[in-house]
């Protein structure tokens, strides 16, 4: 009587293991989404009335990538895997990649003094903008998502040659390749991320520990020579990181005005739409560093939330990759959960001052239409192969 | 090749050892993160008040000066101060002396300045001062136009609006001399009495704590009060604007029509020492023209007034008995006192004289055999006691004390000429306190021209007077009172004609040293080889009730022009818009008319 019980209990623990970490995702995704866009809104009304428009113009967008995002993300998690694998995953990477190529072809036209394509938009130094018509966005986060679909597309089919050499070929020319593209653009956040979401993938698949140290010191070599060999503004902002007061006008400045906006926070916060960073001292503060932003008016107990919630995504996306039922839904799960969540934590590191300025936005929160996006089909995808039993 | 189950081994571990790596990675900025929002975060904290926290000042308003009927002669008005902060501007780098003259050029443009003294407050200011004021009293849409501008060539947050005020004169240049004017610091040293009384009248400036934005911009919600603004008192004169209006036209037409140099008069109310009209004219260096005197030399230009100054020889000799009206003295037409020659102004055989006769020919000769009699010491009280040498303390910072010198180093041909006037020198305000003396039955009352200060919350106070003083006795002051009515009726004053109204005064025509010594023998000589005439007409009436006293001084006649017959007149004129004015009935009608006199001596005056 009693073991019967307890194995119907199982069994009911196992139906419902589904449905419960989709409401954590679902959950999680959801109090970040609606964090992110009164944040978003009190960050950028400032400015945005000084820009001589509405103090709603930044939030209503955003509003709208969101309204866009949901519908993709529900369509994501209802498409099959089967269909992620078989009929999506190389569209999305090629997609991707052609995209990120046209920014870097621009950026290698302009650098021959060939041609200025128009489509490719260049701010501050860095061209990771794509304008097409009425759409703008950066094609390095559909990049992420194709690499992760792709990759995890390859490392299914070809299970049998993990740890071999055969199998790394296509790895690192295709990721080496993205890499290129990506930092072109003058983008080594995203280089960096999307070299830890490919050793991670691997590292899950199964690949041995000393082929994925030799790459991971490989791709490190790689990242020190482009530091040196780029031009020097990285630099700067390393020196910076490492003695903001010496660079309070340049470089450290941003830093600087984040840390204020975090220690003005307290642990109550200076209350919904009373950050003072936001009245022009911190630079992309609905972006980049909206996350000072939240802990100067929501205090430690909102930049806390926060980073509570992208923990139980972690924890709800781990446990979706540990119980998914195929080879290719468990290098999904764990591709995109590492994807979001170290691009979360890389970018709470900047806002905080554990890691160098890197230009990396805050999925779900920071504004941005092309990020939000694609960070919900990324959670729909993660869905659909926490669906898929 | 592992199998199924080991592999599924192997991957569940790295996907755990992933969630693990995972949450340790969390750590750093969990830690970091309490570290700065509940731990040492205060000093950056304090970093961050201190880049947006700056206290303003709120200038309070500057009260008004009204005239004796509360009328408006001095208001300000709101406006726009333009400040800049030179750290800002650094920041925006305009930093040299280059940069800051041709953001002065670039301002002045905007705000229609001259460029040139807003450069040079730019330059001296120093290189961190938050405040440099660079131009008051803008009118807030051309101050905002400005703004704009400056903002659009890029220079952002560095030059800032603050509410100020602007003066402004109702009664336009009328008595301005005498109010003051303020400049970008305020009154200036002798400025009036917006100097005199600038501690009351520009109240305790409000505090105001803001935050500002990255650009100055003021954080909305963020403004605390540390301190209202305390509005400044108002100053009431005893001027009334009206007459000291009529009283400058009256003198334009004097000074072109006896081609004065400069007139200058005071009508006021003997009883009080109120003063309700000063006014000077002056003729223009430049194309000739009259215009208001551009300084407040009513109070602040001396003259050696000559016969006028008699008033004190005789007034001193009745009374200290030394004669009487109707004493007779032997009086020549000249005197040799030791190497010099005093004469009378016209040339007569020895004849006999009563002391009245003396005042009403205004002799020379008869005023220094009285102060002979009298001797230095007690003619030289007698000027001070009438008010001579030192400052009134009218209330106005630019005045003169005119000239008396020491007794002790007067000589005989001193004490002569000090008899006659021609020794020491005084202000127009000086001989018309003296007059007052003899209309006052002896009593020294000192000029005053503000009335009341009333404060924002309407009390009120008088500012402080020297009290009233006997200088000779009531009976000796009626007596030289008779004498100085001979003046009119007998004397040098005959052209006088005010029908109902008896008039006591005295006249005084005299050579005005020449300004640079020309002659080494006399002088009296001016660079145009000519001599100068100064015309002075004082005197009270009703001479047996005073109520209004008048001195008149015109300056610079030419030869042949006296105090009856140039001076005379505008006495006249000016008594008549006093009797108008003020509704002073004539003799035999005491009273008659009423408010007439409580207008002319306020209830409240102290020594009446």
């Amino acid at each position: 009587m009693s073991s019967t019980t307890r194995t119907r209990r199982a069994e009911v623990e196992v139906v419902h293991d589904g449905p419960t970490v989709t409401n954590v995702l679902v959950g999680c995704v959801g109090v970040l989404c609606l964090l992110g866009l009164v944040m978003v809104y009190s960050a950028s009304s400032v400015a945005s009335v000084q820009g001589g428009g509405s103090s709603w113009a930044v939030v209503l967008r955003q509003a709208g990538f969101m309204a866009v995002g949901v519908a993709l993300a529900v369509l994501a998690a209802r498409v099959p895997l089967r269909v992620w694998r078989d009929r999506l995953a190389v569209p999305v990477l090629l997609l991707g990649a052609g995209l990120q190529g046209v920014l870097a072809l621009d950026v290698l036209l302009r650098l021959l003094g060939i041609a200025d394509l128009p489509v490719a938009v260049t701010v501050n130094g860095a061209t990771r903008w794509l304008e097409l018509g009425p759409i703008s966005g950066q094609p390095s986060d559909l990049v992420k998502l194709g690499l992760v679909l792709w990759l995890a597309r390859l490392l299914d089919q070809r299970h049998r040659q993990i740890g071999s050499p055969e199998l790394l070929k296509p790895v690192l020319v295709v990721t080496g390749i993205l890499s290129a593209f990506v930092m072109a653009g003058d983008d080594l956040g995203t280089t960096l991320l999307l070299g830890t979401v490919m050793l991670t993938m691997l590292f899950i698949a199964g690949a041995p520990l000393g082929q994925l140290a030799m790459i991971a010191g490989g791709g490190a070599s790689l990242a020190v020579l482009s530091l040196f060999v780029l031009e020097g503004f990285r630099l700067r902002r390393i020196a910076a990181f490492f003695s903001p007061d010496d660079h309070v006008a340049t470089e450290g400045y941003q830093l600087l005005q984040s840390q204020i906006g975090f220690a003005s926070g307290g642990l109550f916060g200076n209350g919904p739409g009373n950050s003072r960073a936001k009245w022009g001292y911190l630079p992309e503060a609905d972006t980049d560093f909206i996350l000072a932003v939240i802990g100067e008016e929501l205090g430690l107990i909102g930049s806390l939330v926060v980073l509570a919630a992208f923990c139980c995504f972690m924890a709800a996306g781990i446990r979706v990759a540990v119980s998914a039922r195929t080879r290719f839904g468990r290098s999904v799960a764990v591709g995109v959960t590492t994807w979001i969540g170290v691009q979360a934590l890389i970018n709470i590191g900047v806002t905080v001052g554990t890691l160098p300025t890197k230009g990396i936005t805050l999925p779900f929160v920071s504004y941005g239409g092309s990020s939000l996006v694609m960070c919900l089909v990324a959670v729909g995808l993660l869905v659909s192969v926490a669906r898929d039993r | 090749m592992p199998s199924r189950v080991d592999e599924n081994i192997v991957v569940r571990r790295r996907v755990l050892a992933l969630g693990v790596v995972l949450a340790l990675l969390a750590i750093a900025p969990t830690y970091k993160l309490v570290g700065v929002q509940l731990g040492d975060g205060a000093a950056l904290a304090e970093r961050g008040h201190d880049q947006r926290v700056r206290e303003r000042r709120i200038t309070a308003l500057r009260g008004s000066i009204l005239d004796r009927n509360g009328v408006e002669l001095a208001i300000s008005v709101p406006t726009k101060r333009v400040v800049a902060d030179m750290r800002e501007l650094r920041a925006e780098g305009v930093e040299t002396e280059v940069d800051l003259r041709q953001f002065a050029r670039l301002l002045g443009e905007a705000l229609e300045l001259e460029p040139d003294p807003l450069a040079g407050r730019l330059v001296r200011a120093g290189a961190d001062d938050p405040w440099v004021r660079l131009a008051e009293a803008v009118d807030e849409p051309v101050a905002a136009a400005a703004l704009e501008r400056i903002e659009a060539e890029g220079i952002i947050g560095a030059v800032h609006l603050e509410d100020s005020t602007h003066r402004v004169h109702p009664a336009g240049d009328s008595a301005l001399r005498l109010i003051g004017t303020l400049g970008i610091d305020g009154p200036g040293e002798l400025a009036g009495v917006e100097r005199t009384f600038d501690d009351e009248l520009s109240g305790v400036d409000g505090r105001v704590v803001v935050e500002i934005g990255s650009r100055g911009q003021t954080i909305t919600g963020s403004e605390r009060m540390l301190a209202d603004p305390d509005p400044g008192a108002d100053v009431h004169l005893t001027l009334d604007r009206a007459l000291q209006h009529e009283v400058e036209r009256v003198l334009a037409d004097a000074a072109a029509r006896t081609g004065a140099e400069r007139a200058i008069a005071i009508v006021g109310v003997p009883a009080t020492g109120d003063v309700l009209a000063a006014g000077a004219v002056e003729r223009s260096s430049v194309d000739g023209g009259i215009g208001l005197s551009s300084g407040p030399v009513v109070f602040s230009s001396a003259y050696q007034a000559g016969s006028v100054f008699k008033l004190v020889t005789v007034a001193a000799a009745v009374d200290a008995g030394v004669a009487d009206a109707d004493r007779w003295f032997t009086v020549p037409d000249r005197i040799q006192v030791d190497d010099r020659t005093f004469s009378d102004h016209e040339r007569h055989p020895i004849e006999q004289m009563t002391t009245t006769d003396i005042v009403a020919r205004s002799s020379n000769v008869g005023s220094i055999m009285l102060a002979q009699e009298l001797g230095a010491e007690r003619l030289h009280e007698a000027l001070k006691g009438f008010g001579f040498g030192r400052p009134t303390g009218v209330g106005h910072p630019a005045e003169s004390g005119g000239i008396l010198s020491d007794v002790a180093d007067w000589t005989r041909p001193d004490l002569a000429a000090s008899a006659i006037g021609t020794s020491q020198s005084a202000t127009a305000i000086q001989l018309w306190g003296a007059y007052n003396v003899i209309a006052n039955r002896g009593r020294y009352v000192a000029p005053r021209l503000v009335d009341a200060v009333v404060a924002a919350d309407g009390s009120r106070h008088a500012p402080a007077v020297p009290a009233p003083r006997q200088v000779i006795s009531p009976e000796a002051a009626d007596e030289v009172g008779r004498m100085l009515e001979a003046v009119v009726s007998d004397g040098t004053a005959q052209s006088l004609d005010l029908p109902g109204y008896a008039v006591a005064a005295k006249t005084g025509t005299s050579r005005m040293p020449s300004p640079t010594l020309v002659d080494p023998e006399d002088a009296y000589i001016w660079p145009d080889g000519r001599r100068h005439y100064l015309a002075a007409f004082t005197g009270y009436f009703p001479a047996d009730r005073p109520q209004v006293s008048i001195t008149v001084l015109l300056e610079d006649l030419p030869e042949g022009m006296t105090g009856g017959s140039a001076a005379g007149p505008v006495f006249d004129e000016l008594a008549r818009l006093s009797i108008r004015e003020l509704q002073i009935a004539p003799a035999g009608s005491t009273q008659v008319v009423p408010g007439g006199r409580v207008r002319a001596q306020p209830a409240a005056t102290p020594g009446t």
